[in-house]
């Protein structure tokens, strides 16, 4: 008997060290006709296997248009995930998915866009980024916040210089610290580039930052307006709880505010009980929810 | 119509008996003093006098270890291997009406989308036999949350007790103190669905009409159970004060009880979250789905270190309001059947019906 928690064979074609704790995984399935059957929304999710070790849910990080592969970006911080960074290309993991709601593509058509991401936070909107770039005329302007703990810790860098170049994209890049700056000294931070940050060899030519502090500290730069603006917000739950808060003070709407949730799961599928908030799943009515959705769920999501 | 027949105690053993030697019968009975619905076998007696078995039915398709699929490394390759699992037809005899409901209740659960197969298919192999039940306990508040303990809806044949007065000797040549404890008890028996229809036929030589009288007899006893058990709640309006009671300090109150240990989740017919996780040695692996608890502390704890629910504060307040306020917002129902379990295990008195007293303004009586 077939049962759907059992995984299928990937295989692990390429490995990018993003930061000293994260990496991304492409991957392609060794069968042809699941790789033919396989396809995602972004911001959706799989489950992937290192057998003998366990499960865990991991956002899929990669544009959904590019049918050859797709990718997970991962941070090593459990024993699935340190499992699965000791893999080489070649090698196999078990993948059950894709799980989940991804964010609303299609609702978001004809808004400006407003992409909120803090540290991993921004591996489920790699994608939903790909997506409105590859359609720009479906979309109005994209403005994508961005905050890491460090200019190191930012990921994704080399795709900075392309979302940049679009005409209707504007990339703002904050880190909660970096050497030699305070806190708060935005101006002259703005002022630095990647020789101030991490050197100026051409693999980390993307990082840089423009403000110091939290990701909120990059809101006043924003020119999107909220009358038109789609935001789609993934990071920390501390991030969230004050960009949301600070969004809705500026006049976003909750209905207008997509945020993508982080829970323990195990099923994936509605059943074990383990992501639940209140009687939501988060895994299978979420991971991506408007916040007029969540925000009167008896138990605090952020 | 209803037809209905009558069988003595003796006769539904012989009958349950010869039916395992083509298929598995579960009944309740103890295994190293553990009462749980096991297989009949030779050797093992049937409770036909114990009380709700303590480990309830659910097991029986949602088991407490259920074994998904192996993997083997041969040669740097990896293979995965369903577990072949024949699921075979059964009979599971002797639920009472609580057990019952809880079935109706897990089917919402693993039913729907993603619907879980091996459940489905072990709920599809089995032929349900209740018991009306005349042995309340004094934990037992089945009728305060809509179960009648008198009959269970779900079940595909009805075995209810008669009540002595009623009960013409069947055919029974020894003497009576050659006779087992028990052996004349005789029981009214319909069936509630076709297949329960066909297997009453399967069994006539086993069976007798019933006589005259005995039905209503049935009945008069059926009415004076309605308000039998001890235990008796109001649960109206319970789930929307719980809306409003997220935040109050009764669930701190109650925590400080708690020691975490998980038994309410594990006796509760209704309770239904797992953990999957693998076994390995060597090249050789197991990965399997097994019950997991709310109580415990790593239920919500993730890789990173965060935990939503870091207390048993908000732990046990999970448990309650998702028996009494979520799952009514997701499948229409209280997830919970009164049988009792939880309150009667629980080693610090931690009690449902304590919540639900408090939660009306009622006094608890016994504290």
């Amino acid at each position: 008997m077939r049962i759907l928690l059992q995984p299928e064979l990937v295989e692990i074609t390429e490995v990018r060290q993003e930061t000293r704790d994260t990496f991304t995984m492409r991957f392609r399935f060794p069968s042809p006709s699941l790789a033919a059957a396989f396809g995602f929304q972004p911001g959706q999710f799989n489950m992937l296997t290192v057998f003998g070790v366990g499960e865990a849910p991991i956002s899929l990080s990669s544009c959904p248009r590019q049918q050859e592969y797709f990718e997970h970006t991962i941070r090593t911080v459990g024993n699935v995930t340190r499992a699965i960074s000791r893999l080489q290309p070649g090698g196999r993991l078990g993948l059950r998915g894709p799980y989940g709601r991804g964010w609303p593509m299609e609702e978001i058509k004809g808004h400006d866009i407003l992409v909120v991401a803090g540290g991993i936070g921004l591996a489920p909107l790699r994608g939903a980024i790909g997506c409105i770039l590859a359609e720009p005329e479906n979309y109005g302007r994209l403005e994508i916040l961005y905050g890491a703990r460090s200019p190191e810790d930012q990921i994704f860098t080399y795709e900075y210089a392309g979302w940049r170049a679009h005409p209707r994209v504007a990339l703002r890049l904050s880190v909660d610290r970096a050497p030699g700056i305070h806190p708060g000294a935005g101006e002259d931070a703005a002022a630095r580039t990647g020789a101030a940050a991490a050197g100026t060899d051409p693999p980390d030519a993307g990082r840089r930052f423009d403000r110091v502090g939290p990701v909120t500290t990059l809101f006043p730069d924003v020119e999107l307006e909220p009358a038109n603006t789609a935001v789609l917000m993934c990071g920390p739950e501390v991030m969230m709880r004050f960009a949301v808060a600070q969004l809705l003070e500026r006049g976003f709407r909750a209905e207008q505010i997509y945020v993508s949730l982080e829970r323990r799961m195990e099923c994936g599928l509605g059943k074990c009980g383990h992501c639940l908030i209140g009687p939501v799943y988060v895994c299978k009515d979420g991971p991506v929810f408007s916040y007029a959705e969540i925000r009167d769920l008896p138990e605090e999501v952020f | 119509m209803t037809q209905y027949w009558v069988i003595d105690r003796p006769r539904a053993e012989a009958w349950l008996r010869g039916l395992t030697q083509k298929q598995e019968v579960l009944v309740p009975a103890a295994r190293s003093g553990v009462w749980a619905f096991l297989p009949l076998e030779a050797g093992l007696a049937i409770g036909w006098d114990g009380a709700n078995p303590l480990l309830p039915a659910k097991g029986a398709f949602f088991p407490q270890t259920d074994p998904l699929f192996r993997f083997r490394r041969e040669e740097g390759k990896l293979n995965i291997e369903p577990v072949a699992e024949a699921v075979r037809e059964r009979v599971l005899f002797g639920i009472r009406p609580c057990d019952a409901r809880s079935l109706a209740l897990l089917d919402k659960v693993f039913g729907g989308p993603f619907a879980d197969s091996q459940y489905q298919a072990r709920r599809a192999a089995t032929l349900l036999v209740a018991w009306a039940c005349d042995h309340p306990r004094p934990t037992c508040f089945c009728q305060s949350v809509g179960v009648d303990p008198t009959t269970a809806p779900e079940a595909d044949v009805m075995f209810a007790p008669l009540p002595r007065e009623s009960r013409p000797a069947q055919g029974s040549e020894q003497a009576p103190h050659q006779r087992e404890p028990g052996s004349e008890m005789q029981y009214l028996v319909w069936a509630q669905t076709q297949r329960g229809q066909s297997w009453l036929e399967s069994g006539m030589d086993y069976l007798a009409r019933a006589q005259a009288g005995q039905v209503e007899a049935w009945q008069e006893t059926a009415a004076g159970m309605a308000n039998a058990h001890p235990l008796e709640l109001d649960m109206e309006g319970v789930t929307d004060r719980l809306r409003q009671r997220f935040d109050d300090s009764m669930w701190e109150e109650l925590s400080a009880r708690c020691l975490g240990c998980g038994i309410c989740t594990f006796v509760c017919p209704t309770c239904h979250c797992f953990d999957i996780a693998d076994w390995q040695r060597g090249q050789e692996g197991l990965r399997f789905k097994c019950w997991d608890s709310c109580s415990f502390r790593d239920f919500t704890l993730m890789a990173g270190g965060h935990n939503p629910r870091p207390t048993k504060k908000e732990r046990i307040r999970q448990r309650f309001l998702h028996k009494l306020l979520y799952f009514v917002d997701r499948y229409g129902a209280v997830a919970c059947v009164g049988c009792g379990r939880c309150v009667e295990q629980c080693p610090v008195h931690l009690d449902i019906t304590e919540v639900i007293l408090r939660v009306k303004g009622g006094e608890w009586a016994n504290v």
